[in-house]
């Protein structure tokens, strides 16, 4: 699905991501962990092309994407949503949707109906009509998924989608991400919540101060002595595999 | 009262072209008529503003830059060539938007920012190098439309009141146009760009593309009421037509009426416009320097009040209406 190979970037004279590589196949769901600052959203902006990358190369389905723009890479199949959230704010948030689905749509009736849809899978039926900005932020957080889900991602980065979700909400989220991952979207999560990630991933990436420092199952990333030492703490890891 | 229906909406739109249309059977006085005729000509020109400085907010001070196209080039045509601003006009729309699409290579593509003041210096740059073209433009001094005949084809009237239906037929034009490009794919990737550039590339935009396309639009529009302003005024010049002054005007009629909505310039140039002639036609100094300082006041005061225009108390209402939130519903897999 995408390979990343040497991927590196600088801010002026601090070092972001330094030579990160990976793989990820179709269908797969990867957790991204790592602590503030490791380069985690750095990383997700140089893939849908927000950021462009120093050096290295991206393959996206068999084609090289590290120097497309970011309208092309998600014209390809590959999106994500924001940890800092971006909705429309000036626009109803049925409007929000429809901007996505305008992507494939013919029509804006077509995207309309696309979008509706895709609010009513992120549990936001009933909304569609509500300004984007009088949302609260859970709601928005689902909004961008439902736009993001519009354009018809193959892949799809998420940055931080549970942040503020309650337990019943997390599991709901939980649910709605499987079963996209069941319809042929393969996903790269970044996520705080490490309950959630066990649960959900298949595979874990640990980055810490832009490289990766460990890769595996979420069981075997979370016993890892560099990530227990960099972002989990040890109280915490103890905790996590009692 | 809401009309609500497509074919409601639809007849409340016919009617109120047929009403623009049918102003002069109400028999206004010359003076009246004149400045109704102007109005027109600055709600096309604004509209030209609207579609990229109000829809994508992307705020340019330099749309006198393609209403002077629009008038220079027709006029020029007309003057050296003989050729009717029927032609004329269009060639000066092209015109117009060729020069909007290299002032959008560089702005949009590769200085990013300071879209404000890179059009208004590169106006400026366009206003001095007409003025120092002076064999052809006429320079400084300007340039007059010969009176040849009373004539459509060659859009000469002795009145300026005999302009009204085509001035009014083309403001129906160009607010049909915004409309359509208000409810288009192209009207909410405009909108989804004034809101947040990067969350509309990661939609799909095509960011520069879109802004292109709404700014080379908005120029046809401005250019062809420049054209008509020329016929009208039959006397072009660098500081009726090209300067910071008329750029900011239009701007302002746009804002005013609210920039986000097809009518905004309509309600905008037609409260504006009038009340401008009013003041300056009042004949003293006086009056024209006060005309602008009730134009800042008003600016101010929507600036204050109510940021999106006229526009926005209407808006405003309808978002107040449909308030009354569901709650936010468990996520169904």
């Amino acid at each position: 699905m995408i390979a990343v190979d040497k991927i590196a970037k600088r801010f002026g004279g601090l070092a972001v991501l330094g030579d990160v590589s990976f793989s990820v196949a179709a269908g797969e769901i990867v957790g991204l962990i790592g602590p503030n600052g490791a380069g985690k959203s750095t990383l997700f902006n140089i893939l849908c092309g927000i950021i462009r990358a120093d050096g290295g190369e991206i393959t996206f389905e068999g084609r090289r994407i590290e120097r497309l723009q970011p309208h092309r890479i998600c014209r390809l199949g590959l999106t994500k949503t924001s940890q800092i959230v971006r909705v429309f704010a000036g626009m109803s948030v049925l409007e929000n949707a429809l901007v996505g689905a305008l992507l494939h749509a013919r029509t804006v009736s077509q995207a309309r109906s696309e979008g509706r849809a895709a609010l009513q899978r992120v549990g936001l039926a009933g909304s569609e009509e509500l300004l984007a900005s009088d949302l609260a932020l859970v709601d928005r957080m689902r909004l961008e998924l439902a736009r993001a889900l519009c354009t018809r991602p193959r892949l799809l980065l998420i940055d931080e989608l549970m942040a503020g979700l309650n337990g019943p909400e997390v599991s709901t989220m939980l649910d709605l991400l499987r079963a996209l991952r069941d319809e042929g979207i393969t996903l790269i999560v970044i996520e705080h919540n490490m309950g959630a990630l066990m649960r959900l991933c298949d595979r874990v990436l640990a980055l810490d101060a832009g490289s990766i420092v460990a890769e595996g199952t979420p069981e075997a990333v979370s016993r890892d002595p560099r990530v227990v030492e960099s972002y989990l703490g040890e109280k915490f890891a103890r905790a996590l595999n009692s | 009262m809401r009309i609500d229906t497509l074919w409601g909406r639809r007849a409340l739109l016919a009617a109120g072209a047929i009403a623009l249309l049918c102003v002069p059977l109400l028999h206004l006085s010359d003076y009246t008529m004149r400045i109704a005729t102007m109005t027109c000509v600055y709600v096309v020109a604004a509209a030209g503003w609207t579609l990229i400085g109000g829809y994508a907010n992307q705020i340019t001070l330099g749309q006198a830059t393609m209403f002077g196209i629009g008038a220079y080039v027709s006029t020029m045509l007309f003057v050296h060539f003989h050729l009717s601003p029927w032609i004329g006009g269009p060639l000066g729309a092209i015109a117009a938007a060729l020069a909007a699409a290299a002032i959008g290579f560089l702005v949009f593509r590769l200085w990013g920012a300071y879209f404000a003041l890179v059009t208004l210096a590169l106006a400026e740059m366009v206003r001095i190098l007409v003025e120092y073209a002076q064999p052809i433009t006429g320079g400084p001094q300007g340039i007059s439309v010969p009176f040849v005949r009373n004539s459509v084809w060659l859009l000469q009237f002795p009145e300026a009141k005999d302009y009204y239906e085509i001035a009014a037929l083309l403001v129906i034009l160009a607010l049909a146009l915004a409309r359509g490009v208000q409810f288009s794919p192209l009207g909410y990737r405009l909108r989804a760009i004034r809101d947040d550039e990067v969350a509309a590339k990661l939609a799909g935009i095509d960011v520069f593309r879109t802004k292109m396309i709404a700014f080379m639009l908005g120029a046809v529009l401005s250019a062809l009421a420049g054209t008509l302003y020329a016929q009208i005024t039959g006397f072009v010049d660098p500081d009726s037509v090209l300067s910071i002054t008329l750029s900011v005007q239009l701007a302002l009629y746009a804002i005013i009426g609210g920039a986000q909505v097809w009518w905004g310039p309509l309600a905008g140039a037609a409260l504006l416009v009038p009340l401008g002639q009013a003041m300056t036609g009042s004949g003293s100094a006086a009056g024209a320097g006060l005309a602008k300082i009730v134009y800042g006041l008003l600016l101010v005061a929507i600036v204050v009040i109510q940021p999106l225009g006229i526009a926005g108390f209407v808006k405003d209402i309808r978002f107040r209406r449909r308030k009354p939130a569901a709650p936010s519903q468990a996520v169904t897999p």
